[in-house]
């Protein structure tokens, strides 16, 4: 009997002692304080570490430690369309033009070019640029490059552009496009048109392990599972962009704490991807920075305009309407997102809000009333592939029982089943997005009837729509194109094929010692402009 | 005993393959197109039935199922859809950490759970007996990924003892090792506890006891072997619950290790990897359980004998 | 005829008060274990939370209902565990995600139960070719590790409620496949069944009436350890993306959607994984409790 209480005196006792060291661990920064206080409160607590971190002893680094969550599929900058990818890209190689601090395309290997007339350009190279094999890049390894890149069928959209590339002497090539092109310039500048060694196009170079490029840095190793390691390529033609540090290390780490976790202990000295519930606490940490700047990414929830009653303009109208977007933003993001009513992304050329309608509610009941469908019958499924996606959709289930749907559901789908089923059109709804980098690509690649079945998931079938963004895309001059982009963007707004909710913010979380980081709107960071302070 | 061997592994090609064929047909009846999923969102259907053709994905499954048997027992475990690299060679890069990961687990696993079992049993219904058994409990009942963020934010957060993520160092080890290890204590001390009991209570103990030999070394030289046999039956099957929890283990620490590969080619519908981690960890699990009943014989001559 | 009819009255006269006699011992001897009695308790305290979930909180006014502007409030008088992301009361939603959590344990764990059992009582009893057969289908399952069968088949078939089910059902057929062919085989050719045999029992009844309740003591413990396993196994393929759909709540779910919030709202995981541990502590120590208490060698 006296052992048996023993046991149980024990029990409890290590019962109190879990319970004990859970709230201690898990809670002890932030269980008192009230939630606006919370960030200071931690960020005081983790202070110690943060100065006992063991990069704080060496006086001058020559490693810059990055991460983010996913992996690349690919080094070979052809056969992906991940923006994490392009991470990795933008270190080994070079395209003819680059994306400047305003997401505008700027020169990056030419030095000169011309418009000879509506579809014919002329790009004049730098002289004297160097692989990392040693070869010195010429025109012929600018038309292999863009000549190879139009063989793979996952960047198709990219290189669709540009119809035939021609030598006309050693460092200038001329480029024709399919009619007027408006695009061109931001296609070069994507990562499926970066340059590389005709001699290894020829010889069968399998870019993924062996990234041969011209870029600042160059690759070293790759642990899969783990990191890749680059390290900085000294004849980079670019002498004014010459990297400062000398290795670059990217690890992934697929959990969001224990990427903030890495940057706070030290271990990581830059975050391309940053948890939004870590944001408070990263900021009010006086040894780091945090960079944010609104993306180009417009996420919403789209409707599968083919299928009852979503083929009810008024039906959307009222979805549209009826969503508490700051809400859904609080709660899936934490407040860290641009809210956006317009159909198109914001910072882009050609941006309205004009037919644009935000949450009202009585307007809601009011399209519902008219649309002359009655709410109950609405069977709305919202896809959600992630954890974001998931809380917004959670948030739209109780916006819309208020004007009366009240048969909503939410399916968790891995992004493989995402991509099958809405891009088969076998859907009702799902929280999506989309990010491109000009306002031509975002149209065509989302409303244009010849991207059912591709990226169109809404399924917009509209001549109108169609014949505006034909007309936007060819024409060159930028006065002129904002304004029909404006038209479509309006006329989109009238249509509403989907319900906008927000667009991502990018953010940047790093080492207060680095200097140098700056991102656009297209998610591009040039590592090779950062420096140890 | 050689011949044992010899049987017992070939015993294991039609579990192998019937493994192979189980999994192969579940992934491609799954939803998702694994031609979509290479060439995303934009490519057009045009583009994907392309691909699906080049791909062998139309053909009837049992086709594609002989293909890909046909070519992996030559050894070509086939190209990853995903990064286009052969699947052996992702695949053995990651092996090592994997294994790193499950010995070190286990090795802490049982150094702590043994003596935990040995001593509850010696002290039946001790203090110490309830608070060892519930010790071991503690690891179990706690979700891994849950018990894992909790270390990584006391230990390398707090403290700042050890890494949180990564593998290069062999302190990054050790975060992950005790996440994995401390769900298999349970199992290994409660085993360990009632076997020693039952072999406590046997007469050939009593009698080494009434010829005068102290306690310690009765229990020393004669019970504990004997009730280590159901131990390492636990240990070895618990190889397999390992490397279920290795894959989130893998993923709360970052570690490169085969399962979190598994997890994401599921995901990406990578049939040719998911295949390949699967041979892998099957033919892994199956090995283990042959060594743990070659174990026996080593440690029970009673069993030895039946294997010649 | 009439004899061994009459025969057959006394053993199952003698079967019965055998059998009450035997639950009487088991409980005497579980009673002396204070550690499985607390299990017991904690135990039974979860069922009546889970069966009397709706009269504490309803679900609809409570359990799913939002309240934005009042989201991620620390415990208080007014909501004890907190609220979540969505303003949703935490402890509203751990007694009616426990109905979630156990159930899903309990209909998965009976299903396996059920194909297993019979599979292991069939082949344990008729031996031969069936047994072969079946025994090496199990292997082949036996030979993928459970969680890894299970997130397969549930990104198979897409994450929901009744495919977790049939995931976490079909990962642990083997297992007790295995657990009842043992026990079959250790009783199959004792004497009562061969008196039994010798009566003109049909092999059905035989199987029934003698050969199942003889499997049940490790049956019993191996359901109470696979329940226990099945929450924590769902937990798992929550923190994969692969768990239940929302709003339902369930405890692994709401552990894993937490994890995001653990610093500053610790809260939001310290109580479903509070839950989690109290009902796989307590279910592990009945179990051990119930095996020692139903294992004649440690009397």
């Amino acid at each position: 009997m006296n052992h048996q209480g023993k046991r149980l005196a024990v029990l409890l006792f290590l019962l109190a002692f879990i319970t004990g060291m859970l709230t201690g661990c898990g809670g002890a920064a932030a269980t008192p304080a009230p939630q606006q206080e919370a960030p200071e409160n931690t960020a005081a607590a983790v202070k110690p570490t943060a100065a006992e971190a063991p990069t704080e002893s060496t006086p001058k680094k020559d490693t810059i430690v990055i991460a983010n969550a996913d992996e690349p599929p690919s080094l070979s900058p052809y056969d992906h369309n991940a923006i994490y990818a392009d991470y990795m890209n933008q270190l080994t190689y070079n395209g003819l033009f680059r994306l400047d601090e305003t997401s505008n395309p700027v020169p990056d290997l030419v030095d000169t070019y011309e418009n000879l007339s509506d579809t014919e350009w002329l790009f004049k190279i730098h002289d004297g640029v160097k692989f990392h094999d040693g070869s010195t890049m010429t025109a012929e390894d600018v038309k292999a490059s863009l000549d190879f890149a139009k063989t793979f069928p996952a960047i198709a959209s990219y290189t669709a552009s540009y119809s035939s590339v021609e030598v006309v002497d050693p460092l200038t090539v001329k480029v024709t496009t399919n009619g007027p092109s408006a695009g061109l310039l931001y296609d070069l500048a994507y990562h499926s048109n970066y340059i590389v060694p005709k001699a290894l196009i020829d010889s069968g170079n399998n870019f993924n392990e062996n990234p041969i490029g011209s870029g600042p840095y160059k690759y070293v190793k790759w642990t899969l599972g783990d990191k890749i390691e680059f390290v900085k390529f000294d004849d980079y033609f670019d002498k004014d962009s010459m990297p400062s540090i000398t290795n670059v290390t990217w690890k992934f780490i697929p959990e969001g704490s224990s990427r903030s976790i890495g940057l706070e202990a030290g271990e990581i000295d830059l975050l391309v991807e940053v948890d939004t519930t870590d944001m408070a606490r990263l900021k009010g940490n006086p040894d780091l920075v945090v960079l944010e700047h609104p993306g180009f990414t417009h996420n919403w929830l789209m409707l599968n305009n083919e299928a009852k009653p979503f083929d009810n303009p008024l039906v959307r109208k009222a979805i549209s309407t009826a969503l508490d977007r700051e809400s859904i933003i609080e709660v899936a993001l934490n407040g860290l997102a641009s809210l956006t009513i317009s159909q198109t992304p914001a910072g882009m050329l050609g941006e309205s809000e004009v037919n644009a309608e935000g949450y009202n509610v009585e307007k809601a009941k009011q399209y519902m009333a008219d649309s002359g469908v009655d709410p109950a019958t609405v069977k709305l499924d919202i896809i959600c592939s992630n954890e974001t996606k998931r809380r917004a959709a959670e948030v739209i289930q109780a916006n819309l029982a208020e004007i009366g749907i009240t048969n909503v559901t939410t399916t968790s789908m891995d992004l493989a089943t995402y991509l099958q089923v809405t891009g088969k059109g076998d859907y009702t709804g799902a929280i999506g997005g989309y990010r491109a980098f000009n306002m031509v690509a975002f149209l065509q690649n989302t409303f244009h009837s010849s991207a059912i079945g591709g990226s169109n998931k809404t399924r917009l079938n509209n001549p109108e729509v169609d014949a505006l963004i034909e007309k936007a895309a060819a024409t060159v001059d930028q006065e002129e194109r904002a304004k029909i982009l404006r038209q479509v963007t309006e006329l989109l707004n009238e249509i509403t094929p989907q319900a906008p909710i927000y667009q991502e913010l990018y953010i940047r979380a790093y080492n207060k010692d680095l200097g140098g980081v700056a991102i656009n709107s297209a998610g591009v960071l040039r590592i090779n402009k950062l420096y140890w302070k | 005993m050689w011949k044992f061997i010899f049987k017992r592994v070939f015993a294991l090609i039609p579990v192998i393959i019937g493994v192979t064929l189980i999994v192969f047909f579940i992934m491609s009846l799954s939803p998702g197109d694994p031609a979509k999923m290479i060439l995303g969102d934009e490519a057009s259907p045009e583009a994907v039935q392309l691909l699906r053709q080049e791909m062998g994905l139309d053909d009837p499954l049992l086709i594609q199922y002989s293909r890909y048997m046909y070519n992996a027992i030559q050894g070509d475990m086939g190209l990853s859809y995903k990064s286009k690299k052969p699947v052996t060679e992702e695949i053995w890069a990651r092996f090592p950490n994997t294994i790193k990961l499950t010995l070190t687990a286990m090795t802490l696993a049982v150094i702590i759970s043994l003596p935990l079992g040995i001593i509850a049993a010696v002290r039946q219904n001790s203090f110490f007996d309830g608070f060892s058994m519930l010790l071991a409990l503690f690891g179990v009942s706690m979700p891994p990924f849950w018990f894992g963020l909790l270390l990584i934010l006391f230990f390398s957060l707090k403290l700042g003892w050890f890494p949180s993520s990564g593998s290069e160092s062999l302190k990054s080890i050790v975060l992950p090792s005790v996440a994995l290890g401390f769900l298999h204590m349970a199992s290994i001390a409660r085993t360990t506890r009632s076997s020693m009991l039952e072999v406590i209570r046997q007469d050939y103990i009593r009698t080494a006891r009434s010829k005068g030999l102290s306690y310690s070394s009765v229990i020393r030289k004669h019970a504990l072997k004997n009730a280590l046999i159901p131990t390492i039956t636990v240990v070895g099957l618990q190889v397999g619950v390992l490397l279920g929890g290795a894959v989130i283990v893998e993923t709360v620490f970052a570690w490169p290790g085969v399962g979190r590969l598994m997890v994401q080619s599921i995901m990406g519908r990578d049939i040719p990897m998911v295949m390949g981690c699967i041979i892998l960890f099957a033919t892994g699990f199956t090995i283990v359980n042959l060594i743990v009943d070659l174990l026996y014989g080593f440690i029970d001559p009673r069993i030895r004998s039946m294997y010649t | 005829m009439e004899i061994s009819q009459s025969k057959q009255d006394v053993i199952q006269k003698t079967k019965q008060y055998k059998k009450r006699s035997q639950i009487l011992e088991v409980w005497r001897r579980l009673k002396r274990n204070k550690a499985a009695l607390i299990g017991l308790a904690i135990v039974i305290l979860l069922f009546l939370m889970v069966i009397f979930a709706d009269v504490l909180y309803d679900y609809k006014g409570v359990v799913i209902k939002q309240n934005i502007p009042n989201r991620l409030q620390h415990p208080s008088l007014a909501h004890p565990f907190g609220t979540d992301e969505l303003g949703r009361d935490m402890l509203a939603r751990i007694i009616h995600g426990g109905r979630m959590s156990l159930s899903i344990s309990l209909v998965s764990v009976a299903f396996s139960l059920l194909i297993g059992g019979s599979l292991g009582a069939i082949t344990g009893y008729f031996g031969g070719r069936i047994d072969m057969v079946i025994m090496r289908i199990m292997d082949i399952f036996l030979a993928i590790p459970p969680t890894l069968l299970a997130i397969t088949i549930v990104a198979a078939l897409g994450p929901s409620t009744i495919n977790l089910v049939i995931a976490l059902a079909v990962s642990s057929v083997p297992t007790f496949s295995r657990i009842v062919r043992g026990s079959v085989l250790m009783v199959r050719d004792v004497e009562f069944i061969e008196a039994a045999k010798a009566i003109g029992a049909t092999n059905r009844t035989i199987i029934i009436e003698h050969i199942l309740p003889n499997s049940f003591a490790p049956v019993l413990v191996q359901t109470t350890l696979s329940v226990a396993v099945m929450i924590l196994t769902t937990a798992g393929l929550s923190f994969l993306g692969l768990g239940v759909q929302v709003p339902t709540p369930e405890w692994g779910f709401m552990l894993s959607s937490g994890r995001t919030y653990i610093r500053d709202h610790s809260y939001l995981t310290l109580f479903p994984g509070l839950a989690i541990m109290a009902t796989i502590l307590s279910l592990n120590l009945l179990g051990d409790g119930l095996r020692d208490a139903l294992d004649p060698r440690l009397k």
